[in-house]
């Protein structure tokens, strides 16, 4: 298949892109940012030459230059590989699906002539906020100016085969939405004006427990999925508390990695409709959730030094 | 609004966002406080009521025979009137009916007067003895539990006595009741008078004062523990302290009032240090009770760096452009430093006073305590104490002349710098003790006994030291913060076990340093006598630490497997655990007893000079030994310098000891010649040995020997001069057929020898007639090695070696002959001249 420049193809772009306004929560509490933070560096190793070289990522049937394909794709049209491009493309949608449950992305086929075969694709996020589902339909609702600017209707139709989907797994889906919506509460704690006007009023403010409340709320808050807020509590428990709430955090990404994994699997199986292939990615190498039930039991027995136990999740954040 | 339910932790945090919220906690903080100190002052006026009902039962006990007698003499008076033919004549002597208003009235003026009386008795007393004394201790006499009560029941029977008067005075009819209730406060009165007055001119007595304050300290100290009232609450913890605080302040003025010439009394001073030495036994056995973070323990300042501070503090800073805060830690030994600052003061009183029996008690005491404060695991407050006045004890050694008049008083001061010593080994010994409390197994089942959920049983009554209590309370903190997250404690309990464990390691990596630090400036201390040259002083010293060596050496082991069986308990490896540095603690000691011995062996040549038959031990004897064995320590070990110094001290000890020996048994020369034959058999046998581990390792003994000998020999200016001395040496080397004391020391020595040899392959393990057990021998490159290692023991003594090597080599023995024919000799000379022709296999494969 002969190599083409992304920039210098026609695109089949259905959807607009325009900004949506401001954010719909204001700045994103500290917490919450690093939340979706931590999802995304966790989900997969880190890139180039942080990636574990245990890390495999193949094509299955394996062929080379679509892999480059599709990996390009999954990494904006950059020149990579097809393990980058997934470490990159689940990066961003874990995140994203975090952060708002669902996340959609536009195929946008690529041609060298307008009527021509498509040789390429790319994969075009949307913006939830701009999209409405009607009678089993999605719709990209455009404000009037842009329609205006633009000169198409007030929605925009798009297929479902178009369309690539992600949501979170049901079993992690109301428990994501808790720690997303409590994280928020958790915003900057402010104590320092608290204690000016404590201070000023002769309250007994006392900074040191109402800063162990907010580890106490943070471990609370994170213990469903095992997020422990990068260790803000961990002077506060034992080593045995956090590392399991990190191998719980690492069971959360496994799962969501595979269910995410899935979705984009099925996505490539529209996409190769479209352009005569059939493919599908395949990850090996990375931690199971068997061997986070192993890493926990050996945990508990003391078997192995904490490091030990920790050994296999390595590179993973 | 689901999700605000949901998460409790998260709700209390927010609520803690309103400022309304610590506005409406620090009220109710308030309130409870405020109803906790009632009920606190409600439980001290009871306790006190109790306290003066006991004392009351005491003094009621004490006057209750004569009170008996006084009522028996009024029923038998009663009895007496009624007999017929008293009764006639007693109705005529019968009271008007003024005498009940005239007996009131007596009464009372006897009340008041003995109010006034007693009073006097307390005022004369302060006015006297405690007239320029802090009002505290004023206030101790005052508040005695007997005075108190005593005043209470004098002004009481004023205040009856008054009371009936004025109803007499308005003709109000008072019965039986009366008279016989104002009989009894009379009687009660003048009797416990008597008791009381006499207690008063007690006060006296400084050391009197001393149970109150004794009381107060004990009451305090278990305040602060869990068995206390609201001993979890700062300002309770911080009142505790005050108290506690005073009533040893009161002690420091007590030895101020006690040291001053008008109040000798020189029993107080050593009753004080008693008293307040149990008082810290007491403490030491509590200590481990009282939380790390409570108030009990003062607060001093530390500075906080700027890049560790916490990001608020820094931060609160910055804002405000000021510096950061100074952080208040506690101190935790504040009572030990008091309490050695009382015990410092009181040496040095004693000292002044030349009392060496109340030094000789205090240090006692002092050693009882170290050893009670080493068995709880109180190591650095126990060498706090012991510094504090060590040196009072130790530096008794410069007042030791050993040409004294009154070697008695150079004995006791002997004494004492042994008790210095035995203070030392005293903390040690008890930290051995001390250890099986809290050994890996004890420590697990301590951890596993504790309810997480209830602060109290973090705290249990057994010994531990402050690293243990500091790593168990963050274990609660944690698992309570754990606890709160996830509704229950998942940690497992072996990592429970294994952060206790950690405590302990971190405990035994102070305190064995810290033992070793103290055991080192004794070693200066004994340095800096010998310097100034208290040679009896500085000997004495170093043979009280050679033991302390010995001792402390073999504890280690213990102190070592106790560590290794925590070290077992860290499973998870997760936690950084402080190096014991087993190896460099053991040189350390090692250096230090060889500083000791350097010091023996510098003070030896002047302890010969000591008066034969004194007081003093045989310290010219012992140091004698000491240097023999150590000498041979010091070739087994390789130490030529060591052995040059030792050696050369050893040398002229030996012919010092030699004479001594001849002149005491000079009125017989058969008994003369066996008792000056030891030393230089010694001197021979060391001289030997030297050449042999010359021989074995290639190192210079044999040239220090030499030396050592050549120069003695030069002494003599011609060589018939020496032979003499050398015909001497060779006949000693005979075989009398007697083992005498010193002959199984040496035999200890051939036996130290032998074992190296076979250590090293050069002899066989053990003896065998079977030829096929023997394991391959080596064979030595020197001649001499192989002389000796030939057979299956040591057959050739060392005084042999060196005869054939040295002393019969020289040319002035030439024609020097045994006076018999000495076999083991010639066996030996002929066996080593064999080797030396023979060479090893080697050579012979080679020739």
């Amino acid at each position: 298949m002969p190599r083409h420049s992304f920039y210098s193809l026609h695109r089949e772009r259905r959807s607009l892109s325009f900004a949506s306004g401001p954010e719909p929560f204001g700045t994103p509490s500290l917490y919450r940012h690093m939340f979706f933070e931590d999802v995304a560096i966790g989900i997969m190793p880190l890139g180039g030459q942080f990636r574990p070289a245990r890390l495999r990522v193949t094509l299955d049937p394996s062929d080379d230059e679509r892999a480059k394909l599709i990996g390009e794709a999954l990494h904006h049209g950059r020149d990579s590989d097809l393990a980058d491009g997934l470490c990159d493309f689940l990066r961003r949608v874990g995140s994203r699906v975090c952060e708002e449950d669902t996340a959609l992305y536009e195929i946008v086929y690529l041609r060298e002539k307008p009527d021509g075969p498509p040789v390429a694709f790319e994969l075009v996020a949307l913006d939830n906020e701009q999209l409405v589902r009607r009678r089993r339909k999605w719709f990209q609702v455009i404000p009037p100016e842009v329609a205006r600017r633009q000169k198409t209707g007030p929605r925009i139709h798009l297929p479902e085969d178009s369309l690539m989907a992600f949501t979170l797994p049901k079993l992690w889906r109301s428990r994501v939405r808790d720690v997303r919506e409590t994280l928020g509460r958790l915003g900057d704690p402010g104590f320092f004006g608290l204690n000016i006007e404590a201070q000023k009023a002769g309250i007994p403010y006392d900074f040191q427990e109402h800063q162990r409340h907010l580890n106490l709320a943070l471990a609370e808050v994170g213990r469903s999925l095992g997020w422990t807020a990068r260790g803000s509590f961990n002077g506060e428990v034992l080593s045995y508390t956090w590392i399991r709430m990190q191998l719980k955090f690492e069971r959360f990404k496994i799962q969501l990695r595979e269910a995410l994994l899935d979705e984009l699997n099925a996505g490539l199986r529209k996409v190769g409709a479209a352009m005569g292939f059939s493919a599908t990615i395949k990850l090996d190498g990375l931690p199971t959730e068997n061997s986070v039930e192993t890493a926990l039991r050996d945990l508990h027995e003391g078997k192995m030094a904490f490091t030990e136990v920790m050994r296999e999740f390595e590179g993973q954040a | 609004m689901r999700r605000w339910w949901k998460y409790p932790l998260l709700r209390g945090y927010a609520l803690r966002l309103n400022l309304a919220f610590w506005r409406l906690r620090g009220g109710a903080r308030n309130l409870g406080f405020q109803s906790a100190r009632q009920i606190w002052a409600t439980r001290v006026s009871v306790r006190s009521w109790v306290e003066q009902g006991s004392v009351f039962s005491v003094v009621l006990r004490e006057i209750l025979f004569r009170m008996a007698i006084a009522i028996g003499l009024v029923t038998a008076a009663v009895f007496i009137e009624r007999l017929p033919g008293v009764r006639h004549w007693l109705n005529e002597l019968a009271l008007s009916d003024g005498a009940q208003l005239a007996l009131f009235s007596t009464l009372a003026q006897m009340a008041g007067t003995l109010l006034g009386l007693y009073f006097t008795a307390i005022s004369v007393v302060v006015s006297t003895g405690y007239a320029r004394v802090p009002p505290e201790i004023r206030a101790l006499m005052i508040r005695d539990e007997a005075s108190s009560l005593y005043f209470g029941v004098l002004a009481q029977f004023t205040a009856v006595m008054a009371v009936m008067l004025t109803a007499v005075s308005f003709t109000i009819p008072l019965g039986a009741l009366n008279n016989l209730l104002a009989a009894f406060f009379a009687l009660f009165s003048i009797f416990s008078f008597v008791v009381l007055s006499l207690r008063a001119l007690d006060f006296f007595e400084p050391a009197n004062l001393v149970p109150p304050l004794n009381k107060a300290l004990s009451r305090s100290i278990r305040e602060v523990t869990p068995d206390g009232f609201n001993w979890q609450d700062a300002s309770f913890q911080a009142h505790h302290q005050k108290v506690a605080e005073s009533a040893l302040e009161c002690y420091a003025n007590l030895v101020t009032v006690a040291a001053a010439k008008e109040n000798v009394s020189v029993a107080a001073l050593t009753d004080f240090a008693g008293e307040l030495l149990r008082a810290m036994r007491q403490y030491a056995r509590i200590k481990a009770r009282i939380p790390t973070d409570s108030y009990w323990f003062k607060r001093t300042g530390r500075q906080k760096r700027w890049l560790t501070a916490s990001e608020h503090e820094v931060e609160l800073a910055l804002m405000t452009d000021t510096a950061l805060a100074p952080e208040q830690v506690p101190d935790l030994d504040w009572f030990e430093t008091r309490v050695a600052g009382v015990l410092q003061r009181i040496a040095q009183e004693l000292v002044a006073r030349e009392d060496s029996a109340g030094l000789g008690e205090l240090g006692q005491a002092l050693a009882q305590t170290a050893g009670t404060l080493g068995e709880q695991l109180a190591v650095t407050e126990a060498l706090q104490l012991w510094r504090a006045v060590g040196a009072q004890f130790w530096g008794r050694g410069a007042l030791i002349n050993p040409t004294d008049s009154d070697p008695a008083g150079a004995s006791h001061n002997l004494g004492l710098m042994d008790l210095y010593a035995c203070g030392y080994i005293g903390i040690f010994l008890g930290l051995s003790r001390g250890l099986p409390a809290v050994s890996a197994s004890a420590t697990v089942e301590r951890v596993d006994a504790i309810n997480w959920k209830k602060r109290r049983t973090l705290y249990q009554n057994v010994p531990a030291p402050r690293a243990l209590v500091r790593e168990i309370e963050s274990l609660g903190k944690r698992l309570e913060f754990e606890r709160r997250v996830e509704g229950e404690i998942i940690s497992p309990s072996w990592l429970r076990a294994e952060m206790a464990a950690r405590g302990l390691v971190t405990f035994l990596h102070g305190a064995i340093p810290a033992l070793l630090d103290e055991f080192e400036r004794m070693a200066s201390q004994a340095e800096a006598l010998l310097q100034a040259n208290h040679y009896v002083a500085a000997s004495q010293l170093s043979f009280r630490s050679l033991e302390t060596a010995n001792k402390l050496l073999r504890h280690f082991h213990d102190y070592r497997e106790a560590a290794t069986a925590w070290t077992a308990l860290n499973r998870s490896k997760e936690y950084t655990w402080s190096q014991l540095d087993w190896e460099g603690w053991q040189q350390r000691a090692t250096a230090a007893r060889t500083r000791f011995i350097q010091n023996l062996a510098g003070s030896t040549p002047y302890l010969d000079s000591l008066p034969e038959g004194s007081a003093l031990p045989d310290l010219f004897g012992q140091a004698y030994s000491v240097l023999g064995d150590e000498c041979i320590a010091a070739l087994t070990a390789g130490d030529v310098a060591l052995f040059q110094e030792l050696f050369r001290a050893f040398f002229p000890a030996t012919l010092a000891m030699s004479g001594k020996l001849l002149r005491q048994q000079a009125d017989s020369t058969a008994n003369a010649l066996a008792a000056m034959s030891a030393p230089l058999l010694d001197l021979l046998a060391i001289s030997g040995y030297a050449e042999i581990f010359s021989a074995l390792d290639g190192k210079a003994f044999s040239s220090v020997v030499k030396e050592t000998w050549d120069a003695h020999l030069a002494k003599f200016h011609t060589e018939a001069a020496r032979q003499p001395f050398l015909r001497i040496l060779i006949a000693l080397g005979e075989q009398t057929g007697w083992l005498s004391p010193r002959a199984r020391l040496r035999m200890r020595w051939k036996q130290a020898l032998e074992q190296v040899l076979r250590q090293r392959g050069l002899m066989t393990g053990r003896p065998s007639w079977r030829e096929d057990e023997h394991p391959a021998m080596q064979e030595h490159a020197d001649p001499l090695i192989r002389s000796l290692a030939a057979a299956s023991s040591l057959f050739t003594d060392a005084e042999d070696v060196f005869l054939v090597r040295y002393v019969m080599a020289r040319p002035e023995a030439a024609g020097i002959q045994s006076p018999r024919r000495n076999w083991k000799i010639d066996t030996f000379a002929k066996e080593l001249a064999r080797q030396m022709r023979r060479g090893t296999k080697e050579d012979r494969s080679n020739a």
